[in-house]
């Protein structure tokens, strides 16, 4: 095998010129981006510029009109979105998707609906209470008892309950108090950190620059830009001017 | 543009084509419309309501025999459909008693007991069957050509009821009360009534087909046509035609009923010796839902849209989904007017304070949200309500709006309001919207403007079916405020849009549009930025300054966002745990110990939301 397979290998997301839409409206225009092995990528736009559609469309949940999604190298495009979490990507989804009914520790079996293993699901759900604590103490209570920042917590450990190889997290900090979206945020990177997980994170919250390796911002259904490093957390300045195309005033600053 | 053609052509060859067939076809086609009209009472509660009905064979039986019982005694021809009509409704009613307290598989199961109890003991007795009875068509239904264009014309009533329905602010309702009960009520829903209306109307229907039903037959001796397996058939109907499309439930009817029955009027020995007919039927309806799970109608909309881009009529493109910079001052002027709404009750302000909560507590289960939270929001302020996730925010919203078991006080511009309806409340002028959209996803961004409105509809629901004109002038006035506010919002362009077609933070957006078209004095929006980039954030906080000061309406927002916190609130609660831990001008608020600690985090993190 030459050098080439060995940038294939750590690059373990690979989306290629990604067009998708709803019925006859085109949503997405040539997207690509790519996501390494262990490393945390944001995904950055406003709102309406076609963030979700994006997560929707690689993991299957939407039709894609052209483009390719490799995983590790391998062509998933058009995979069945439960194959993907055979392969180890688990998603987050906007607005927590929980069962409300269920109680805390149903939702997070949930989320290791693919493993067989029973020893394996029992250690999975010992981590995830270990890293959320206030998920033990709630173990029994129905999820939609759960404060908004308790939800986004379960959601997140739901997605790592299948032991995955990359997290896509969909706006996790939507309606968390500035305190607990630190919180949430605190803990991807560290799951990131210990379990060597690769996280995808779509985000308009500035904030989760500050975590990224690299990122790309999202307009209009097409990555306009693209940082890496420390070029990363210079991009708040170049983000608002692609929000707003002017300064911010100094009253929100 | 294709559905009008594809309307006239129908209109045309049905009534036209009466004209070509003789009489046994023509009685088998009075026969289809029957069941044609039956399905399509059936899918008021279907589609509508979301409730499953196994008794509507039955309810066809009660009409039919009602109509022959009045009509052969003497009565005219219109009393004794008016008749039919009235108790079937009633027999409906009386069936869907039971979907006050549940719903689903459970209500279904109740409307089976009235099939059996119809079948066996009501349609075994000879004075309600009145088998020795005949009921003489009119003279002017004598030949089966003009009965089968009465039977059109049945049907044609029954489409323009539906038609009705679904613009007025009953069919809203029925909506509503499916998809998101409890917030309907904060809009003036009553579910109770709401659920009870949608049985009547779905009765009256049936009991129309029924008395087409006995005026075709003159006297009915079997039970057959209104048994168990018939209402499974007016269901497999609806399901095969498409839940809410009144063309395809009208195609399956002809389908299903007609089909077979002109098959038996051919000569196909053979074929029949075989039952293919049944077996093919069987085989069609498997293929026939597999391949359209949206049934007929579904079929019907994908030809219509594919029609409309290969004429490019007009190929409308879809509008920007955001909303549209607009000057807030200027539009929140021209909005001026939503505030022109009548109160129930009067102004009783001894104090400045519009809302007074005084030690409020809220307990579900063994869980306390509230833990004596007393605050008070003066009139023309805009408020912010911070805190925690899980701090008893939305519980206090919840408190207000009724949605919540409250202990305590919560006066409302000198009103009680503990012990009130949640759906009264919307009257006095409380509006609010909710953290995770309380909305119809479903329907159409205006349509959801006028649910929220539902308050100001004040005609009986039976007059906007009707269609008086005092009903429809207030419909005319519903859309007119939602066209204002939509515009306050620079959501004009979207009215049309399909609600859950749009970006997450314009769906938010839209709810607050949809709060501020009930006419409120007081606004209480939870988590309004949830989903909103910063510049619309921004936005967003020149409108709420807009509407305070242009409209004069008073707002308490829940916020996660300090920075419009601090520059649009006059006054800022900070709760924990269900109690109150500080209060004050926002910046000292959020200058607190306690509330860097349980809210903030980081000193930064005040400009880590966001850009700004």
């Amino acid at each position: 095998m030459s050098a080439a397979s060995v940038t294939e290998a750590e690059t373990l997301l690979e989306v290629e010129g990604l067009c998708s839409g709803y019925g006859s409206l085109q949503v997405l225009f040539d997207v690509s981006l790519d996501v390494r092995v262990g490393e945390m990528v944001a995904l950055m736009g406003s709102n309406g510029a076609g963030k979700t559609t994006v997560l929707r469309a690689i993991t299957g949940l939407l039709r894609r009109s052209a483009g390719r999604v490799r995983l590790a190298g391998d062509d998933v495009t058009g995979a069945p979105t439960e194959s993907l979490v055979a392969r180890g990507v688990a998603l987050v989804p906007e607005g927590r998707g929980m069962l409300r009914d269920l109680t805390v520790a149903e939702n997070l079996e949930l989320g290791a609906y693919a493993v067989r293993d029973r020893a394996a699901i029992v250690e999975a759900s010992a981590r995830a209470y270990a890293t959320f604590p206030i998920l033990a103490e709630r173990k029994h209570q129905k999820a939609g008892r759960l404060s908004g920042g308790q939800q986004q917590m379960l959601a997140v450990a739901r997605g790592l309950m299948s032991n995955p190889r990359l997290l896509l997290v969909d706006e996790a900090s939507l309606g968390l108090s500035p305190i607990m979206t630190e919180t949430v945020f605190d803990l991807i990177a560290d799951v990131r950190r210990t379990a060597g997980v690769a996280v995808l994170i779509v985000e308009q919250n500035a904030a989760a620059l500050d975590l990224a390796d690299r990122a790309f911002v999202l307009e209009k259904g097409q990555v306009v830009d693209r940082a890496e490093g420390d070029a990363v957390r210079n991009m708040q300045g170049r983000l608002r001017e692609a929000y707003l195309g002017r300064p911010t005033p100094e009253i929100e600053r | 543009m294709p559905s009008r053609v594809a309307s006239a052509i129908a209109v045309a060859v049905a009534v036209g084509g009466s004209l070509l067939l003789g009489n046994v076809k023509l009685s088998i086609l009075v026969g289809v419309g029957v069941t044609a009209i039956a399905a399509l009472g059936l899918d008021v509660l279907v589609a509508r309501t979301g409730q499953l009905s196994l008794a509507h064979a039955a309810f066809l039986g009660v009409g039919a025999f009602t109509a022959i019982n009045v009509g052969s005694r003497g009565a005219p021809w219109p009393v004794a459909i008016l008749a039919a009509v009235i108790v079937t409704s009633a027999a409906a009613i009386l069936t869907g008693l039971p979907s006050l307290r549940i719903r689903g598989l459970q209500i279904a199961i109740t409307t089976l007991a009235f099939q059996e109890f119809a079948e066996e003991f009501l349609f075994s007795r000879n004075d309600v069957t009145a088998a020795d009875r005949t009921l003489s068509r009119p003279s002017f239904l004598h030949s089966d050509v003009r009965l089968y264009l009465f039977a059109l014309a049945a049907l044609a009533l029954v489409l323009l009821v539906r038609y009705r329905l679904s613009v007025t602010k009953a069919g809203r309702s029925f909506l509503a009360v499916r998809d998101i009960e409890d917030r309907a009520r904060c809009f003036g829903v009553e579910p109770g009534q709401s659920k009870l209306l949608a049985y009547a109307i779905s009765g009256a229907i049936v009991g129309l087909a029924g008395s087409v039903l006995a005026l075709k037959a003159g006297s009915i001796s079997a039970k057959d046509p209104f048994l168990l397996l018939e209402s499974l058939q007016l269901v497999a109907i609806v399901v095969v035609g498409g839940a809410g499309s009144a063309a395809g439930i009208v195609t399956a009817a002809v389908l299903v009923k007609g089909l077979p029955q002109f098959s038996s009027t051919i000569p196909l020995t053979h074929l029949r010796a075989v039952r293919i007919v049944p077996i093919a039927s069987a085989a069609l309806l498997v293929v026939a839902i597999v391949a359209a799970p949206q049934g007929i109608g579904g079929l019907y909309r994908a030809v219509g849209r594919f029609l409309d881009r290969r004429l490019g009529a007009r190929g409308r493109a879809r509008p920007e989904p955001r909303p549209r910079p607009t000057d807030a001052v200027a539009a929140a002027h021209g909005a001026a007017t939503l505030r022109l709404v009548p109160r129930p009750l009067p102004l009783r302000m001894p104090v400045p304070a519009l809302l007074e909560a005084r030690e409020v507590r809220v307990a579900y289960g063994g869980v306390t949200a509230l833990d004596g939270v007393s605050l008070e929001v003066r009139r023309g302020e805009i408020v912010g309500l911070i805190g925690a996730n899980g701090a008893g925010k939305s519980t206090f919203f919840n408190a207000v709006s009724g949605l919540a078991p409250v202990k305590g006080s919560i006066r409302y511009r000198g009103v009680e309001l503990v012990g009130r309806a949640a759906s009264s409340r919307s009257a006095l002028g409380a509006a609010r919207t909710f953290q995770d959209l309380g909305l119809l996803r479903a329907e159409t961004v205006a349509e959801n403007v006028l649910l929220a409105q539902t308050w100001l509809a004040r005609y009986p629901a039976a007059a906007g079916i009707v269609g008086l004109g005092s009903a429809l002038r207030t419909e005319r006035e519903l859309r007119r405020r939602a066209g204002l506010a939509l515009e306050l919002f620079g959501l004009g362009h979207l009215a049309s849009e399909r609600l859950g077609d749009l970006p997450y933070g314009t769906m938010r957006i839209v709810e607050i549009a949809s709060a501020v078209a009930a006419g409120p004095d007081l606004l209480m929006l939870d988590e309004a930025t949830a989903g909103l980039g910063p510049d619309e954030s921004h936005a967003l906080g020149d409108r709420f300054l807009a509407v305070r000061d242009e409209l004069g309406l008073t707002l308490v927002v829940v916020e996660h966002h300090v920075p419009l916190i601090a520059r649009v609130c006059d006054y800022a609660y900070c709760l924990e745990s269900g109690v109150l831990i500080a209060e004050g001008k926002p910046d000292d608020v959020t200058a607190q110990p306690q509330v860097v600690e349980s809210f903030l985090g980081r000193a930064d993190a005040a400009t880590g939301r966001g850009l700004g």
